[in-house]
């Protein structure tokens, strides 16, 4: 087995366990430290989410964002509850720096999703990004300057924690100019 | 051949001599029984684990993550070429409260005393088996002054079960240490998964987002 082998081998085995994780949701910690580890999550956390999923992040990372899964994981969710939700913080417009662009131009006509911009001053009160869904599931990078996550289903504790924090930045976003959304 | 009109014990033992012999060379030459590279890996494997979890830094004093470093950082001396006697300057120190694993590692396996202990037997089983050879040809007196001694029987015996038994035990005692790693490592993982959500459920913003703006 080469490299690329285990490293296939690997991340199967890691989306076996996030899946597993998503659907008992007993609260297990799992660790993450790649890009293709945060895709799996955020995949993971649209797949088990069934109203409301909130974003904070730079500019919604291509990698994990405009995946083909975490596309099609988004739209599940969207599909699945006429009253879902799916609000995202950004601290970039994704738009010009083209980072997720391709996932803000298939969902951001949909009116249930909201994506605002964080002022510019307000960023230098935190230094963590996350992610959380149904206040019972997130995705957190204690810094934000790492690829280092913890992500976690069922923990209402730390995941209503994320979302009070997120509705307090959620008050003073900003609109992005959507005129730039390329198709 | 036989003195003293007892029964010679060496070509009775000369089968189990045989198989002692067999085993420390397996032990000696076998990829799968190289227990101080298969601790190091284990260790640095978990211990990689460990790096990618944001905790880290804050559990880096925790004492199952010190072993966990301790052992990675061994050096190899186990290849194909190297000397294979060659002391590990990077073992682990021996602490007043150190584990029996750690105990165990020293004691065995930090300066290869595994290694040469079963390269003692090795040779001992050879000259007994040598000696089984001219004995039951008479070729030498010696031997039977020295295997037909009713005394000796018991001695012999036993020296010969030791031999054989030490591999098994090195087998025993490697593997332990494996699985005593492994539960290190979880504990670690446990320790920093307590962290983790404390730093989830406490993270907060330094300011008031409106008075900011």
């Amino acid at each position: 087995m080469n490299h690329d082998e285990m490293d296939a081998m690997s991340m199967i085995e890691y989306r076996a366990r996030v899946e597993r994780a998503a659907s008992i949701k007993d609260g297990e910690a799992i660790y993450n430290g790649t890009t293709e580890h945060a895709q799996i999550v955020i995949e993971a956390l649209f797949r088990s989410a069934t109203s409301c999923v909130r974003i904070l992040s730079h500019a919604l990372n291509h990698g994990v964002y405009n995946h083909p899964r975490t596309l099609d994981a988004a739209e599940e969710f969207l599909a699945r509850n006429p009253n879902a939700s799916l609000e995202i913080l950004v601290e970039r417009n994704p738009h010009e720096c083209r980072e997720g662009s391709e996932f803000l131009s298939r969902f951001g006509k949909d009116k249930r999703v909201k994506q605002l911009l964080v002022p510019t001053d307000v960023q230098n009160l935190y230094r963590f990004h996350f992610a959380v869904a149904d206040r019972e599931s997130y995705r957190f990078e204690d810094d934000k300057t790492r690829h280092a996550a913890i992500a976690s289903f069922g923990s209402p504790k730390g995941a209503s924690n994320l979302d009070k924090i997120f509705q307090s930045l959620w008050r003073v976003g900003k609109p992005f100019v959507r005129e730039q959304i390329t198709a | 051949m036989q003195l003293f009109g007892s029964i010679s014990l060496l070509p009775n033992l000369e089968p189990i001599v045989g198989a002692s012999l067999a085993l420390n060379l397996a032990y000696l030459n076998l990829e799968r029984f190289r227990y101080r590279s298969r601790i190091r890996n284990k260790a640095a494997e978990r211990l990689e684990k460990l790096k990618e979890m944001s905790a880290y830094e804050q559990i880096q004093v925790h004492r199952d993550v010190t072993l966990l470093q301790r052992l990675a950082e061994l050096r190899d001396h186990d290849d194909m070429g190297s000397d294979p006697l060659a002391n590990d300057v990077g073992a682990p120190p021996c602490e007043d409260k150190s584990t029996w694993s750690e105990r165990c590692y020293n004691a065995l396996f930090a300066k290869h005393t595994d290694n040469r202990v079963c390269i003692g037997f090795s040779a001992l089983c050879a000259i007994l088996l040598f000696l089984g050879v001219q004995h039951s040809y008479g070729i030498s007196h010696y031997t039977a002054l020295a295997f037909d001694n009713p005394s000796s029987i018991n001695l012999w015996a036993w020296t010969v079960a030791v031999t054989g038994l030490w591999p098994v035990f090195l087998v025993g005692i490697g593997w332990g240490i494996v699985r005593s790693l492994k539960k290190s490592a979880d504990e670690a993982y446990r320790e920093m998964e307590k962290l983790q959500n404390n730093m989830v459920s406490q993270a907060t913003l330094t300011g008031d987002p409106e008075t900011v703006t």
